[in-house]
Order: structure tokens, then C-alpha cells, then sequence
């Protein structure tokens, strides 16, 4: 069950391929993440698979070893509150002008919000685009992916931001060959056949036509 | 003199201290009433609550801070509330006073009135 892997890699491989520095591809490191302060691109995407479910009834031995894989994508994006501040430096602005700015500020909640859909929206059409239907690898290599599940998180405040996740679940059928631990080594044959062309023609024999069998091993 | 106005007094006092932990803010009201140089305690991290990382690309930790501010009800002309939007200037460091950067809260300020303080999670505004 080596596809599997190759699969996840290739789609972060994909992803951040496509990324266009909106997003980040974190890949396989499912540890916590949390929001960030100054960092340009707070918004990134993990990887991970999360487990299969082989299809029964198959016999490994013979033929190809078909099963499903869950892959989940865990989307994060942070943003901050969110205000004209060149209204609150200025010294020679009136405290209603400082007090109409703050009403045009956004929540932070809300502006995670909108960049997390955002970027759902673009993950989603880079994986499930006809084009990309091999997930950047050969079409034999897996039999078909699709979205089948996707929630969103409650956000999370960590000091100044907000973070929202979003997971998304992907299915992919997987059909692969059992090859084995031990690779298999090629078996000599029992008969060698050798034409010899000898130099005198004392066995009476044309040599042109002289034909040893020898035993094998 | 009660035990909780023992209590009291000694809240103010300790709030308002100007040679210990006591920090001047300044508060802009939505009513645009400005309060100026009011002396309340600034916490600005704790290790479980306040600060935040996450490793960025070259796996370095970014901290996020959460400044949360405590006054003395008493010492307020008007006292914040659930959903208003506050202007509150705080010192960017305790070291330097007069160097205030802007912050409001999103979350509702905690309001003890036994006591007599209000707290305020206070978040950094940035530029839209």
C-alpha cells in the first residue's frame, strides 16, 4: 500500500503549485497551529491522510488490491480587526472623526471568515478541476476523488486574531498491485541452447550446424 | 470601615498606583467623550492566556499579544460596555509610558461590581 502516499504527496506538491503565494502548504505536520501577528500569507492548508477502508471481497493475490483513502484537508485562516488608522494617528483629528472610523471597522470573526471561504474556494477548484483529475500524477494511479464532507470550525481567539478552520474530507479510490517486501528475482532457465562454431571439422559434423545442449544450473 | 470596602480601597489603590504597576491609558468613548491618563494595571501577557505562536516559514515562533487592562470603576466617566467601540490607547511597554498604541476589545468587558473594577481584553487595531 505504497499509492497512498505517493497521493498525499503529490496533492501538496499540486496545491502549492498552485498556491500563488495566497496560501500556504503546510503538508503532512498535523500539529496545532494557531494564528500569527505579522506574518503576509495567514492563511495555509495541511494535508493529511487520515486513514482507508479496503473494499472487501478482493483477493490480494490475484489482481489489483482496490481501496479508498480519507484525506483531510485542514484549511486556517487568521485575520485581525481592521480600521483606518491614518484617522486615529492623526493629531489633528476630532474625536468624532476617531469615533466614525471605529464604526467602519470590521471584526476580526468576519474577515477570518471571508478568508477562509476564500480559500476553500480555491483549494477546492484546483483539486476537483478535470484537469487536475490524477491529483498531478498518472490517471491509473487512482480511480477517482471527490469532496464528500466539509465543516466549518467555531474561530478562536488567540490575542489580536481570529482563527477559523475549515476541514475538508476528500475520498480517493486507490487501486494497487501487491508487489511484495522482498523484491522477486528473475529464475535462470533449465536448458541453455548454444550454437559453437568449432575450428576443425574432425567430429565429422558441419559446424555451421553444430547445436550443444548444456543442463542449466 | 467593612471588609469590602477594605477591599475597595485597597483595589484602587493598588490600580492606581502610580510608582508600582499602575500604567496611564487613555479612553475615547463612542460618544466621543475623551478620558485621558487614567491609571489602571496593563498585563500584557500571560503565559496560558495572552500570548500565541505559531511557526512561520523559517520555523521561528511569531507571539501575538493580548493586552488585558484593569480600572477601577470609580476612576471611569463612563464605563464600557458589551458591543460599543472604544478607542483605548495603551503604553506599547510599561517602560515607555507615553508611546500608546491603539486597541479596542471585541469580547465583553468583565465587570465586578463587589469590588469595583472593570477588565477589558483589549485587541491592536490594524490597518484596513
Amino acid at each position: 500500500m505504497r499509492k497512498y502516499k505517493q497521493i498525499v504527496d503529490s496533492m501538496i506538491q499540486l496545491l502549492g503549485d498552485n498556491a500563488n503565494d495566497q496560501f500556504r502548504v503546510i503538508g503532512y505536520r498535523n500539529q496545532g497551529i494557531r494564528s500569527e501577528s505579522n506574518f503576509d500569507v495567514n492563511r495555509s492548508v495541511q494535508v493529511v491522510c487520515l486513514g482507508g477502508k479496503v473494499i472487501p471481497g478482493q483477493s490480494p493475490t490475484r489482481g489489483p488490491f482496490t481501496y479508498d483513502i480519507r484525506v483531510l484537508l485542514k484549511i486556517y485562516a487568521s485575520e485581525q480587526s481592521k480600521v483606518d488608522l491614518t484617522v486615529l494617528n492623526n493629531p489633528n483629528s476630532t474625536a468624532q472623526q476617531i469615533i466614525n472610523a471605529l464604526d467602519a471597522k470590521t471584526s476580526a470573526e468576519y474577515e477570518a471568515n471571508e478568508s477562509a471561504e476564500e480559500i476553500f474556494d480555491l483549494i477546492f477548484s484546483i483539486l476537483l478541476d478535470k484537469r487536475n483529475y490524477g491529483l498531478g500524477l498518472e490517471e491509473e494511479v487512482l480511480n477517482g476523488r471527490s469532496l464528500i464532507e466539509w465543516e466549518k470550525l467555531n474561530p478562536l481567539e488567540y490575542g489580536q486574531n481570529v482563527l477559523i478552520c475549515i476541514n475538508a474530507y476528500i475520498n480517493i479510490q486507490v487501486e494497487e498491485l501487491v508487489s511484495g517486501v522482498t523484491p522477486v528475482e528473475a529464475v535462470s532457465p533449465i536448458f541453455n541452447v548454444e550454437t559453437e562454431i568449432h575450428d576443425s571439422d574432425d567430429t565429422g559434423i558441419d559446424p555451421s550446424i553444430a547445436v550443444v545442449i548444456t543442463g542449466g544450473n | 470601615m467593612g471588609t469590602m470596602a477594605t477591599i475597595r480601597r485597597q483595589n484602587r489603590r493598588i490600580l492606581n498606583n502610580t510608582k508600582g504597576f499602575g500604567l496611564p491609558i487613555d479612553l475615547l468613548s463612542p460618544d466621543a467623550e475623551e478620558q485621558k491618563d487614567v491609571y489602571c494595571r496593563v498585563v500584557y501577557s500571560t503565559w496560558e492566556t495572552s500570548y500565541s505562536s505559531r511557526q512561520d516559514e523559517n520555523d521561528q515562533d511569531i507571539l501575538t499579544q493580548n493586552p488585558i487592562v484593569t480600572i477601577n470603576i470609580e476612576d471611569l466617566d463612563r464605563v464600557p460596555q458589551d458591543g460599543e467601540k472604544w478607542l483605548i490607547k495603551i503604553p506599547q511597554s510599561p517602560l515607555t509610558p507615553d508611546e500608546k498604541i491603539d486597541c479596542t476589545f471585541e469580547r465583553p468587558p468583565e465587570r465586578n461590581d463587589s469590588i469595583g473594577y472593570v477588565k477589558i481584553y483589549l485587541v491592536k487595531l490594524t490597518q484596513s
